[in-house]
């Protein structure tokens, strides 16, 4: 187990990163390492095919947290990139943050299952 | 030495008789920064708080959920503004009509202290979805900002009711800072 983190996982399969656990940590710059996987897949992705982030089963995100997924959102709209984010409506934070988080870029969309 | 001390508080107070009821569950605790792997006792505690009140709700996971980001965020707040990391941070609940009252106590640097009144003097003329974006934006061009989302996503998301008292002590640049939060069940079963 990291600082801050709970059964933590970062893993690319069929083209989804699959974000899960429950991730506290102390600052936005703390995010760098564990987002990385994320970032890489912005920085090379195509603009004709969207980014899929399942977070379906991330239970907590802290603040500083929902900085760090926005300056992502942010890096995807300056890449021109579009994203797809899977999240849920049994998870209360998904169901505020996310659609706000969403307002920073035109081509995000998300799916509650 | 004569020690100064000066008052400042919110125009927002919360009724009396939920100050005056001694806490429902309370504790005091310390949180080294420089000790980074202690960080998560902010999760531990916040996490205890969750379930503890959870208990007289009938949607316990959901609850659970809510009250742990809530208490988390403040939490993490108080420690982040401690001016000294072996101060004790103070954390109390009350639940009464229906209404959870969460207060944090720390003591902070004054120039922190006033960054608190001025967060909460921007809420006067901004809404807080538009902060919250601003936010964003800004820490994405900067990234060493401190986020400084965590109180606006309580306000933005659960409707948290906040009011603050910050009692300056001039002589060692310090303040104490009480910030009191307010959750109605309700905005908790609308989720």
């Amino acid at each position: 187990m990291s600082i801050g983190i709970q059964n933590e996982e970062v893993v690319i399969k069929d083209n989804i990163i699959y974000v899960k656990g429950s991730l506290r940590l102390p600052s936005p710059l703390d995010y760098d390492t564990y987002f990385e996987p994320i970032k890489s897949t912005i920085e090379t992705a195509s603009i004709d095919t969207p980014c899929k982030i399942d977070i379906t089963q991330l239970k907590y995100l802290n603040s500083s947290g929902l900085t760090a997924l926005g300056r992502l959102f942010i890096l995807a709209r300056k890449k021109n990139i579009p994203l797809h984010i899977i999240a849920t409506s049994d998870i209360p934070w998904h169901k505020k943050s996310i659609p706000s988080l969403q307002k920073l870029w035109n081509q995000i969309t998300v799916d509650f299952c | 030495m004569t020690i100064t001390c000066s008052s400042k508080e919110s125009n927002f107070t919360f009724p009396y008789i939920l100050e005056d009821n001694e806490p429902d569950l309370s504790l005091d605790f310390i949180v080294p920064l420089k000790l980074v792997n202690h960080w998560n006792r902010c999760s531990l505690v916040a996490n205890f708080f969750a379930t503890y009140q959870s208990q007289v709700f009938k949607n316990k996971d959901k609850v659970i959920s809510i009250l742990s980001t809530i208490t988390n965020e403040l939490i993490e707040n108080a420690v982040k503004f401690s001016c000294d990391q072996n101060k004790i941070v103070k954390l109390s609940l009350r639940y009464f009509n229906d209404l959870i009252y969460l207060e944090t106590k720390n003591t902070a640097k004054k120039s922190d202290a006033k960054r608190i009144i001025h967060f909460f003097d921007t809420l006067e003329t901004e809404t807080p979805e538009s902060l919250f974006i601003k936010k964003i934006e800004e820490n994405a061009a900067r990234p060493n900002k401190k986020s400084e989302i965590g109180l606006l996503s309580l306000i933005k998301d659960y409707q948290a009711k906040f009011a603050y008292q910050i009692n300056e002590d001039d002589a060692n640049d310090t303040a104490t800072i009480q910030l009191k939060t307010l959750i109605s069940q309700h905005s908790i079963n609308a989720h």
